[in-house]
């Protein structure tokens, strides 16, 4: 069982480019967090949200088992993400859920919501790298 | 242009027009340097797509498809070309080796 507190720990962005304030759910093939910015985000802004939001992901008994270190860096390799409602809110809850997860290169689902209203969604695709080479 | 809170001070634009723009990037020391990541400052994707929409004063709807192909360094110069697309633009980031670090599908008004 994690501390969900603890894991923000292991967010490798830092202030001001960390989103993630806090982590909601940390379970096998989903994630939830609380993100927060400074002033309402981009749509961009809110893809790396997703993307912060998947880290919570990998640190599953499945990666474990897969001997996938804990501390590896997902790296961007793609997004793919559309407005559904755009929003001056700078609070928003973050799903992320698997679509491919292949231990050091994965897609991740991402869904941005206020509330009970989804006001953006998309697609991340990461490779995981530690010291700078993919694992 | 109306810089963020996070692209403050990030880069200076070398040169502007409606189909290439110019920029510089600041050093290691700028606070999204430090912050992405610690001991390996790396320009964000998302940084590469928000800086030309700012400049450009344009507002994306959709990001159609963006491939981030190459670390994008501290104090870099890159050159953003920008070419009309299928409902939308499309907009390739290069460095001054010309290797192609971005490559971004984009809907903006």
């Amino acid at each position: 069982m994690f501390d969900l507190d603890e894991l923000l720990e292991v967010l490798p962005q830092k202030d001001p480019v960390g989103f993630v304030k806090k982590v909601l759910v940390c379970e096998e093939h989903e994630s939830r967090t609380l993100v927060r910015f400074e002033s309402a985000p981009t749509l961009s802004m809110l893809s790396e949200a997703g993307a912060q939001t998947s880290i919570f992901l990998r640190l599953t008994e499945e990666k474990k088992a897969a001997n996938v270190p804990t501390r590896a860096m997902g790296m961007l390799v793609s997004i793919k993400s559309k407005w559904l409602q755009k929003s001056d809110k700078t609070s928003f809850e973050v799903k992320s859920s698997y679509v491919n997860n292949l231990d050091s290169f994965f897609v991740v689902d991402f869904t941005v919501l206020d509330g009970e209203m989804t006001v953006a969604e998309g697609q991340i695709a990461a490779v995981l790298e530690q010291n700078g080479v993919a694992l | 242009m109306n810089q963020t809170y996070l692209s403050n001070g990030l880069y200076s634009v070398l040169n502007q027009s409606d189909e290439v723009v110019v920029i510089k990037l600041d050093n290691a020391s700028h606070p999204v340097f430090k912050a992405h990541f610690e001991g390996m400052p790396l320009l964000p994707g998302f940084l590469q797509i928000d800086i030309v929409t700012e400049i450009l004063g344009e507002e994306i709807d959709a990001i159609a498809s963006a491939k981030f192909l190459q670390k994008v360094l501290p104090e870099e110069t890159l050159t953003y070309t920008i070419a009309p697309a299928k409902s939308g633009v499309r907009v390739k980031l290069t460095n001054s080796s010309n290797a192609l670090c971005g490559d971004f599908k984009l809907k903006w008004h």
